[in-house]
């Protein structure tokens, strides 16, 4: 008989499980951004983002003695986002060494000292291919990636078209109606709550509306669904309370739509929440629960 | 009845209690020998009154202590002191224990009762409880006469009667309040009167309709239902803990540290109502209880009458065993304790023995901490579970104070929920006691 601590009982959603989930519910999005884009233009840079930064993960954790986590899921959510928020057509060897360096370098560096990652690794990367691979990258823009003003094509997308994600985008982010049906999952499950995503999506609106624009537009085009939905609430690198949650949401979707509106950078949402990630150790000491029965906070304990 | 609306993110556990909720409770036969620890209650350990050879009957005292802090304890069969020694205690270690060997005659003792119990003074009718060896039936076992007499000068304006069972599989306390509706009624209002309270409010989960109903039968029958209350709570398992309790009742905390009594309060659980009631009209002491037997390994699931210091081995030969059982639990799942040695006796805050199986207690090894917060969500206290954690292993120096680690009462919820299945609550625990080693 085993004679171990309380409780004796343990609720059946582990981590295996939650990361699969996720990623299920990342699937209508990213399946329909390869019928959309076409599987020539997509199915190479999705492999080779995935597979450079699975293997760039496995490897700095077997270096810095981790715990190698490549395998229970958790890595798999973070690189499929990675992704999906590629512009299609984008040179495989560059998706390829972008995952790596990304991930390579936030395991290595940027962790905690029990190897929970600081910055969200596919943001990173998306940051990192935009500037590092310029050329290509811009040169894609010109194209109409991710752009908020669709060019070049005519006449603009109705608002139908948006939503359904008839437009041009990264891989995954251009579905609004999935995305919504994934994340919708998601707090169905109890696997995330509500607040990152209403606190970002509030964020965009107030933005766009402060900047005289039209907030439906600036919803329905970028990243603000996927960023809203699936990437904010990664949970290692947001913060832990609800008031911490909702500042975390709001500040990072303003900083977002304002980079996305005022220049071209078309990676806009991804240099937000990298600049949000860094705010989140902060955000959790300062931003804690009150303790039952007392008129303090609850925090880091060391003395 | 009014609802109480739930205010925190809990989690809905899996209730587990089909399989014995319906079943009315059951006496278990008495075993040939009982061993009766002299400690089953907060405080001081009793000294034996019996020696070897002694006979007894059920409810002659057999240990009694001059402290305040204790509770008298009883024999709870008739026979003979076989040995006056230790017994190994389900709270882990041993204890001194009277060891009483069964003649089966069930002869009970001359019961003493209080003269003219309704024109009885409070001090008479503490004196009665703690006669009876009354202590807390649930929880940690605080004696009652104690916790009735709260330090001069607090105001007492709530009872609550504690008939929250959120623990899984556990059905003892609802069994008691529907089959004795009357006599937790009857508890309540001498508690009312020991403490000088104007009011009580019956705590009992929405779902388990009966309950309230028959409680607010007996209150009709008693001509009491218009200083006692029957209020449905949220089927929420930390809303019957006695921090969170008082809060969504009252509105008022009870200070880190301190006592209900500090915020106006005294609070019992729904078997220590009754076993009040029993002492004062009965002078009856606390000799048996009804238990919840239940988990995957137990054949005859339900709720049983047993005498205190009938062995776990005795009570799972009587409902039946099958197949593989990968622990035994006194009390609940959530706060309950594994047990090594099955000759462990039944004592007064026994609330069930649970015999689980290994798919049903799903312990998996721990994985990386995702800091997905969900142990932060679901704390009712306001904790930061995984920052204790992270500190405590790290073996930073912790300070009670800025720790807030006495303020959990390991209630096991984050530990529930965790997806990384990290066993805060021992980390917890681990940590407390480093504390405690440090001040002594
Ligand atoms: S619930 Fe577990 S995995 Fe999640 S933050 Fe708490 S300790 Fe970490
Ligand atoms: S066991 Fe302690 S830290 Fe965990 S949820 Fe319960 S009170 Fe909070």
């Amino acid at each position: 008989m085993i004679v171990s601590a309380s409780p004796h009982v343990r609720r059946s959603l582990g981590k295996k499980r939650v990361m699969w989930e996720v990623i299920a519910s990342l699937l209508p999005a990213a399946i329909f951004g390869v019928w959309y884009f076409g599987p020539a233009a997509t199915l190479p840079q999705l492999s080779a983002s995935i597979g450079g930064a699975v293997i760039a993960q496995g490897f700095v954790e077997r270096l810095r003695h981790h715990p190698v986590t490549v395998m229970d899921g958790a890595p798999w959510v973070t690189v499929v986002i990675l992704g999906m928020s590629l512009p299609p057509g984008l040179n495989p060897l560059i998706a390829l060494a972008g995952g790596a360096i990304a991930t390579g370098v936030v395991k290595a560096f940027i962790t905690t000292s029990t190897g929970r990652s600081l910055l969200n690794p596919a943001m990173v990367a998306r940051v990192l291919i935009v500037s590092e691979f310029l050329v290509p990258a811009t040169t894609f823009t010109v194209d109409g990636v991710s752009t908020a003003t669709p060019l070049a094509s005519g006449s603009p997308p109705s608002y139908l078209d948006l939503f359904l994600g008839m437009r041009i985008g990264s891989i995954g982010e251009t579905t609004a109606v999935l995305l919504l049906v994934g994340g919708g999952y998601l707090l169905w499950r109890g696997i995330i709550r509500w607040h990152l995503p209403v606190a970002y999506l509030v964020g965009v609106v107030a933005t766009s509306l402060l900047l005289g624009r039209d907030p439906f537009f600036d919803l329905l085009t970028g990243a603000s669904i996927l960023t809203a939905f699936f990437i904010i609430t990664d949970p290692t690198t947001s913060p832990a309370t609800v008031p911490g949650r909702v500042g975390f949401g709001f500040a990072t979707a303003t900083i977002a739509t304002f980079i996305r509106i005022t220049t071209l950078f078309p990676t806009g949402e991804a240099l937000a929440v990298v600049m949000g990630n860094f705010a989140t150790p902060f955000i959790d000491r300062v931003v804690t629960n009150r303790v039952y029965g007392t008129r303090r906070r609850a925090g880091r304990a060391s003395a | 009845m009014k609802l109480v609306r739930r205010h925190r993110n809990v989690p809905a556990l899996e209730a587990r209690k089909e399989a014995t909720a319906g079943a009315a409770t059951e006496p278990l036969s008495a075993p040939d020998v009982v061993a009766i620890p002299l400690r089953q209650h907060i405080g001081e350990t009793c000294e034996p009154t019996v020696r070897a050879g002694d006979r007894v009957r059920i409810g002659d005292l057999i240990g009694e202590s001059p402290a305040v802090v204790s509770a008298n304890v009883h024999a709870s069969v008739s026979g003979r002191v076989r040995d006056v020694g230790a017994c190994p205690h389900p709270l882990g270690g041993d204890i001194g224990a009277v060891v009483i060997e069964n003649d089966g005659n069930d002869e009970w003792t001359d019961l003493y009762v209080v003269p003219d119990p309704e024109g009885a003074g409070s001090d008479a009718l503490r004196a009665a409880i703690r006669r009876a060896g009354v202590s807390g039936m649930a929880g940690a076992g605080f004696p009652a006469a104690v916790k009735l007499d709260p330090p001069a000068g607090s105001v007492i304006d709530t009872v609550i009667i504690n008939a929250m069972e959120g623990e899984p599989y556990l059905s003892a306390d609802h069994r008691t309040a529907l089959e004795h509706a009357d006599a937790v009624v009857d508890g309540a209002r001498w508690i009312m009167r020991i403490v000088g309270a104007p009011y009580t409010v019956i705590a009992v989960e929405s779902d388990k309709t009966d309950a309230a109903t028959a409680l607010e039968r007996a209150a009709e029958a008693a001509g009491v239902s218009s200083v006692l209350e029957v209020r449905l709570m949220p089927r929420d398992y930390a809303a019957g803990a006695e921090k969170i309790l008082v809060q969504s009742i009252l509105g008022r905390e009870i200070p880190g540290g301190g006592f209900p009594h500090d915020v106006g309060v005294v609070s019992q659980n729904v078997s220590t109502a009754v076993a009040i009631s029993q002492a004062i009209r009965l002078g009856r002491p606390l000799t048996e209880r009804v238990i919840t037997v239940a988990g995957e390994g137990v054949q005859r699931p339900g709720n049983y009458l047993v005498r205190i210091g009938t062995s776990f081995d005795h009570v799972l030969e009587q409902v039946g065993t099958i197949g593989d059982i990968d622990r035994v639990i006194m009390g609940g799942p959530m706060m309950g304790i594994a047990q090594g040695d099955l000759s462990v006796p039944v004592i007064k805050p026994t609330t069930g023995i649970l015999a689980l199986s290994s798919t049903e207690s799903r312990r998996v090894p721990e994985v990386a901490c995702i800091h997905c917060a969900w142990c932060v969500e679901v704390c009712p206290i306001g904790l930061m579970p995984f920052f204790l954690v992270d500190v405590i292993r790290s073996g930073e120096p912790l300070t009670a104070e800025a720790s807030h680690l006495f303020d959990c009462f390991e209630c096991g919820l984050c530990d529930y929920v965790c997806p990384s299945n990290i066993p805060l609550v021992e980390v917890i625990r681990s940590g407390k006691s480093t504390i405690s080693e440090s001040r002594r």
